[in-house]
């Protein structure tokens, strides 16, 4: 593994800091040739930026071959490219981005998002923490079983179901 | 079904698995739901971690823009500025007293002019512009009028110095600096030594001469060279 993005990954908050500062001015200059104001394109380096620290965390950049600056720059055309598009209202252009599934998935419903989002945060810590480790940390049920304290895998399947439907019944709630 | 959902997310399916899955996909709605329901709970905890970051991010934005010469890169650089500036680097000038050969202002490392011609400098820093321009009678002028400033004290000093007024001067580098967060006060002594060469009072040059000569201060060298040439 690369040994920044060990170092990310640990948070080291001084690599964090240099980093930010080291690949801003040419990321800037880098997207100064669209259509975009300087505090667009700010937001597009903290944007791609944040992806970068998230992606490092979860472990999906444990293998990246290529310089953290590329991984930057391409995620912040992508984002460019996104913003841009809705400014023009444009229909979504189908684009086939490599490194981030997640960003171009189209069947993510960003309002559906959010109401999870806020439903989460009603959820008990228990259920928080069982889907949290699952669905975020992406750890598998037997791991979740070491780190929880739980007796048996099956407890924690149980457990989680349970916890789903919780979530499900919160966001309907909601919905009311 | 939900194990097959669980093997997805775990990324554990194999590849007969995930050829289930695909086609469930595209025939069992209820699938299809469900999957996309499971997505939607990881893109949220995604989302909640993103929204975390961009905070820690643009707290990052903020420190980075911190007038420069506050921030600790530019002091670190000030530092080895004047070392390679080295008070001990200067034309040679015949005089008795060594005062003069190894006069040299202190640069200004308080408040540097950080964009030429800036028109809204404070009047702190329109002092420290004077004394960079060598206008140090004006310098000195400004700094009165002005009521605390740290290292107020030893830039006026070395002012009056070079306004060849050395017992003003001792009265501003008598006072060791308080709350030394540049580590000038070895400076202040050697200017302070420099002063009182001027004034012809030897002892007490050599004095501090000495003491400097013997601590690891950034101006050991130079106190060193001219104990030996004054001795």
């Amino acid at each position: 593994m690369n040994d920044v993005i060990k170092q990310v990954k640990a948070g080291n908050q001084r690599v964090i800091e240099r980093l930010y500062n080291q690949y801003k001015s040419g990321f800037l200059r880098f997207l100064s040739r669209y259509n975009l104001t300087e505090e667009e394109v700010l937001d597009l380096y903290q944007d791609a930026f944040v992806v970068f620290l998230d992606n490092a965390e979860r472990g999906k950049l444990d293998a990246l071959q290529a310089e953290v600056r590329t991984y930057l720059y391409a995620v912040g055309k992508y984002k460019a490219l996104r913003l841009l598009r809705q400014k023009v209202e444009y229909t979504q252009i189908d684009e086939v981005f490599d490194w981030q599934e997640e960003e171009s998935s189209n069947d993510v419903d960003p309002e559906r998002v959010m109401q999870i989002e806020r439903a989460l945060s009603k959820l008990g810590k228990r259920c928080y923490d069982i889907l949290y480790l699952f669905y975020y940390a992406s750890k598998k049920l037997e791991e979740i079983q070491v780190l929880l304290g739980y007796e048996k895998k099956d407890v924690i399947k149980s457990q989680k179901s349970r916890c789903l439907r919780q979530l499900r019944t919160l966001i309907e709630d909601e919905n009311q | 079904m939900n194990d097959l959902l669980e093997k997805y997310f775990q990324g554990t399916l194999t590849a007969e698995e995930q050829a289930e899955v695909d086609h469930l996909l595209k025939t069992d709605e209820a699938f299809k739901k469900e999957h996309a329901f499971q997505r939607q709970v990881r893109q949220a905890f995604i989302q909640q971690r993103r929204n975390q970051l961009k905070s820690l991010v643009k707290d990052l934005e903020k420190s980075s823009s911190v007038a420069w010469y506050r921030s600790k890169t530019w002091l670190s650089i000030a530092a080895s500025v004047v070392l390679l500036v080295g008070i001990g680097m200067y034309f040679y000038q015949q005089d008795q007293s060594g005062y003069s050969e190894y006069f040299q202002p202190l640069p200004n490392m308080v408040a540097p002019t950080v964009r030429a011609g800036e028109a809204t400098a404070g009047e702190t820093t329109k002092a420290f512009q004077l004394y960079e321009r060598e206008e140090y009678a004006e310098a000195i002028r400004l700094w009165e009028q002005q009521s605390s400033l740290n290292y107020k004290e030893i830039y006026m000093g070395i002012s009056y110095l070079a306004t060849k007024a050395p017992d003003k001067a001792l009265e501003y580098l008598r006072k060791p600096i308080q709350n030394d967060s540049l580590s000038l006060d070895a400076y202040r002594q050697w200017y302070l030594a420099l002063t009182y060469l001027e004034l012809g009072d030897r002892r007490e040059a050599l004095d501090l001469l000495a003491l400097l000569a013997q601590s690891p201060h950034p101006v050991q060298a130079q106190a060193s060279q001219l104990l030996r040439k004054l001795e």
